[in-house]
C-alpha cells in the first residue's frame, strides 16, 4: 500500500515537473539583430533566423523597414507576417494593413520582407513572423 | 394521434439532426486559419488592398511635393469576374489608409457617376429658401476639385485543368491618374490563383 501512495506520487511530480517546462518555454523566438521583430515557433520549432534590419524615412516621410532573414529548411516555406506601428507615446495607430500577410521563403536561402508605415507618425513598430498552417 | 408516415418523420429528424451538427460560428478575422474558397473572401480583397497601398505609399505616388494632401476621386472601378462584387470591398480600404496617412483627403462630390455623397449639392439649394440662416449655408466656390484619379478593374479567368479540378484567377488593377495631365502616377496589380475541385463554385 505505501509503494502504491510513493508511485502515485512520483508520477504526480513527473507531471507537474513536464507541466511547468512546458509553460516556462518561450513560444517566440525574438530577432537576435532586433528585439522588435519576434519569430513565432511553432510545435516543431522555426527554421526561420532574422539577419538583418535596416530601417529608413523615405521621401514621402514615412518609416519604411526592410527585414532579412534565412530559411534554414530544405523546403520551401510559406510564411506570414504581421505589423503594428506606434506613435512617438507609444501609442498604437491603427491601420488596415495591419493583419497576416504571406510572403514566400524558398530553401535554404535569403528572404527579404518590406513593410512601409501608415503614417508620417510612426515611430516604432512590432512585427511577429511565422509560418502559414494550410 | 398515429403516425403513418415514417419515412418523412425520418427524413425530418435526419435533416435536424445534419444541421444541428454544423453550428455557426464566428470567424476570427485576426487569425483565420480556415481554408481557402474557391471563390473571392475577404481575405483576398485584404490582400489586395494591402499590396495597393503599400505600393502606393513606398512609391512616392501620393505625396504632394508641398507637403499638403492630394484631393483623389474614385473613378470606375470595373467588376470583370462572374461573382456579384460590390467594388467598394476593396476601393474602401484603400481610401481609409490613404486618408489615414494624411497624403491624401477623398472627395464625395465627384465621381463617375454624379456624386456620391450627393448631400453636398443638395444642400446648396437651400440659398434660395428663406428658412435657412444665408450666413451658414456652403457659399460659392468652397468646393475642391480633384488632382488625382483612381480607376480600376477586377478580371476573372477560369481554366478547366481536368475532369475533377479547375483553377480561378483573380487579376486586381489599379491606376491613379493625374486629372491635370491624365497621366498614370501609379499602377499596380494583384494576382491572386485559386486551384480546387470542379464541383466548387467560383461565381
Amino acid at each position: 500500500m505505501k509503494f502504491i501512495k510513493l508511485f502515485n506520487l512520483a508520477v504526480l511530480a513527473t507531471l507537474l515537473n513536464a507541466c511547468a517546462l512546458i509553460n516556462t518555454a518561450p513560444s517566440y523566438a525574438p530577432s537576435a539583430t532586433d528585439a522588435r521583430i519576434q519569430v513565432l515557433k511553432s510545435f516543431w520549432g522555426t527554421n526561420i533566423r532574422i539577419t538583418d534590419v535596416d530601417t529608413i524615412i523615405n521621401s514621402s516621410g514615412l518609416m519604411v523597414t526592410q527585414i532579412t532573414g534565412v530559411n534554414q529548411d530544405s523546403d520551401y516555406l510559406k510564411l506570414e507576417y504581421h505589423a503594428e506601428w506606434f506613435d512617438r507615446e507609444g501609442m498604437v495607430i491603427p491601420s488596415k494593413m495591419t493583419h497576416w500577410v504571406q510572403f514566400p521563403a524558398f530553401e535554404e536561402t535569403e528572404f527579404r520582407l518590406k513593410v512601409v508605415a501608415p503614417k508620417r507618425s510612426a515611430a516604432d513598430f512590432k512585427i511577429l513572423i511565422r509560418e502559414v498552417n494550410d | 394521434m398515429k403516425i403513418t408516415n415514417y419515412p418523412h418523420v425520418l427524413m425530418a429528424l435526419a435533416l435536424i439532426g445534419i444541421s444541428a451538427c454544423t453550428p455557426t460560428e464566428n470567424i476570427d478575422i485576426h487569425n483565420d486559419t480556415g481554408g481557402a474558397v474557391m471563390g473571392l473572401d475577404y481575405r483576398d480583397f485584404q490582400k489586395a488592398a494591402s499590396e495597393a497601398i503599400t505600393s502606393m505609399l513606398t512609391s512616392g505616388a501620393v505625396s504632394k511635393p508641398d507637403g499638403s494632401r492630394y484631393v483623389l476621386a474614385i473613378s470606375t472601378v470595373t467588376n470583370d469576374t462572374m461573382q456579384r462584387i460590390d467594388t467598394d470591398q476593396l476601393i474602401k480600404k484603400i481610401r481609409i489608409e490613404l486618408l489615414n496617412s494624411g497624403k491624401v483627403v477623398v472627395t464625395t462630390a465627384v465621381s463617375t457617376n454624379g456624386a456620391e455623397d450627393q448631400m453636398a449639392m443638395q444642400s446648396r439649394q437651400l440659398r434660395q429658401s428663406d428658412e435657412f440662416k444665408q450666413s451658414t449655408v456652403a457659399q460659392k466656390g468652397q468646393m475642391i476639385a480633384p488632382d488625382l484619379s483612381l480607376s480600376g478593374k477586377i478580371i476573372q479567368r477560369n481554366i478547366k485543368i481536368d475532369s475533377s479540378k479547375q483553377q480561378a484567377e483573380y487579376y486586381f488593377q489599379l491606376s491613379l491618374s493625374d486629372i491635370n495631365t491624365g497621366l498614370a502616377v501609379w499602377e499596380g496589380e494583384t494576382v491572386i490563383g485559386k486551384r480546387g475541385s470542379n464541383k466548387a463554385v467560383s461565381w
